[in-house]
């Protein structure tokens, strides 16, 4: 059960981990064009498109931050796991 | 036309869907409603049909040739991809969607590197109809699995300070939709990069004739890697689609 577990987590991280380079670039483009359609709808400016660069930036570094979360967790798991009991 | 132009003309008419299927020798005018890519969409069906619906002996105990190696595929695909993303009880149910994802991705993208036939995954819209459908999975599987406050609990982020949810739970459900979409552009851009590819080497002998021959050779080798990116990508959609389905369907607490 715990094994099930285990390799759910495992196939989760690397779907994350092979997805997260296009994910990042779609994720900027989604959002920059959504800006860039706000800005042409309200008549033309270009806070709207920057706002979606920037949060488009900012969900790529937050898929990179869960990645590395897992990592970590992972890494933690196996320190302890490594340890010899007390 | 320039012999450049003539090879550009020729790449896009064999990249992009028409009414007009070019066979040896003749033309086949299709009619409004069905397009090439579109036959190549019935005849893969039809073929995935024959395979497991005539061929496939399930009645076998012992199952040997054709039927064992559908079923080497068919076994990975449950083992290795559904249940292990979506656990035994649901992977198991889940298993027909992904096999048929598998093997449809598979048959369309081995069909393309046949010079009659077109790659139909190299057309944006089939890409999109298929991500469609793991789109629709991902909600309606959670909502079915979880309620509909389940599936909203599915974008709460766990483990970052309660301030920042406000921006991170949006952001997550604008994920849902990207990530879809970046299912999409992946099997696309892979799909048409590598043809493109090829027939842009095929080219150079077009336009440079006999100094260009050793391009022939490049093209083989580019050919013979798209046979092995045709498994690869329709493994990596499966596997994708699953992983998703899996983390709406089973959210981390």
């Amino acid at each position: 059960m715990q094994d099930d577990a285990r390799k759910k987590e495992l196939y989760s991280f690397y779907g994350t981990a092979i997805s997260l380079g296009l994910n990042m670039a779609v994720g900027v483009v989604v959002f920059t064009l959504a800006g860039y359609w706000l800005d042409q709808k309200r008549g033309g400016g270009k806070a709207w498109t920057l706002c979606g660069i920037f949060l488009g930036l900012f969900y790529g570094a937050y898929e990179v931050w869960k990645v590395v979360r897992q990592l970590s967790k992972k890494a933690g798991r196996k320190d302890e796991e490594g340890r010899p009991a007390a | 036309m320039d012999k450049t132009a003539a090879v550009n003309q020729y790449i896009m008419e064999e990249v992009q869907d028409s009414h007009e299927w070019v066979l040896p020798f003749i033309k086949v005018h299709l009619p409004d409603f069905l397009s090439v890519h579109g036959v190549m969409l019935i005849l893969c069906a039809s073929i995935l049909l024959l395979l497991f619906g005539v061929l496939y002996r399930k009645k076998d105990v012992v199952p040997h040739g054709l039927t064992n190696l559908l079923e080497v595929f068919v076994l990975f695909v449950r083992d290795q991809i559904s249940i292990a993303c979506l656990g035994d009880k649901d992977g198991r149910k889940m298993t027909p969607l992904f096999c048929s994802f598998f093997f449809f991705i598979l048959g369309l993208n081995l069909m393309g590197l046949i010079p009659i036939f077109r790659a139909a995954t190299g057309n944006v819209n089939v890409t999109a109809a298929l991500a469609l459908i793991t789109l629709g999975f991902m909600i309606f599987g959670s909502i079915y699995k979880n309620g509909f406050i389940g599936f909203v609990k599915a974008f709460v982020p766990h483990g970052v300070p309660w301030p920042l949810l406000f921006l991170l739970t949006p952001i997550e459900f604008i994920g849902m939709f990207i990530k879809a979409f970046a299912l999409t552009i992946r099997l696309f851009a892979n799909m048409l990069a590598g043809h493109i590819v090829i027939f842009a080497l095929l080219g150079l002998v077009v336009i440079f004739g006999w100094a260009a021959l050793p391009a022939m050779a490049l093209a083989m080798g580019v050919y013979f890697l798209e046979l092995f990116i045709a498994f690869l990508q329709a493994y990596i959609f499966t596997l994708l689609s699953a992983m998703f389905i899996g983390q709406m369907v089973h959210p981390e607490h």
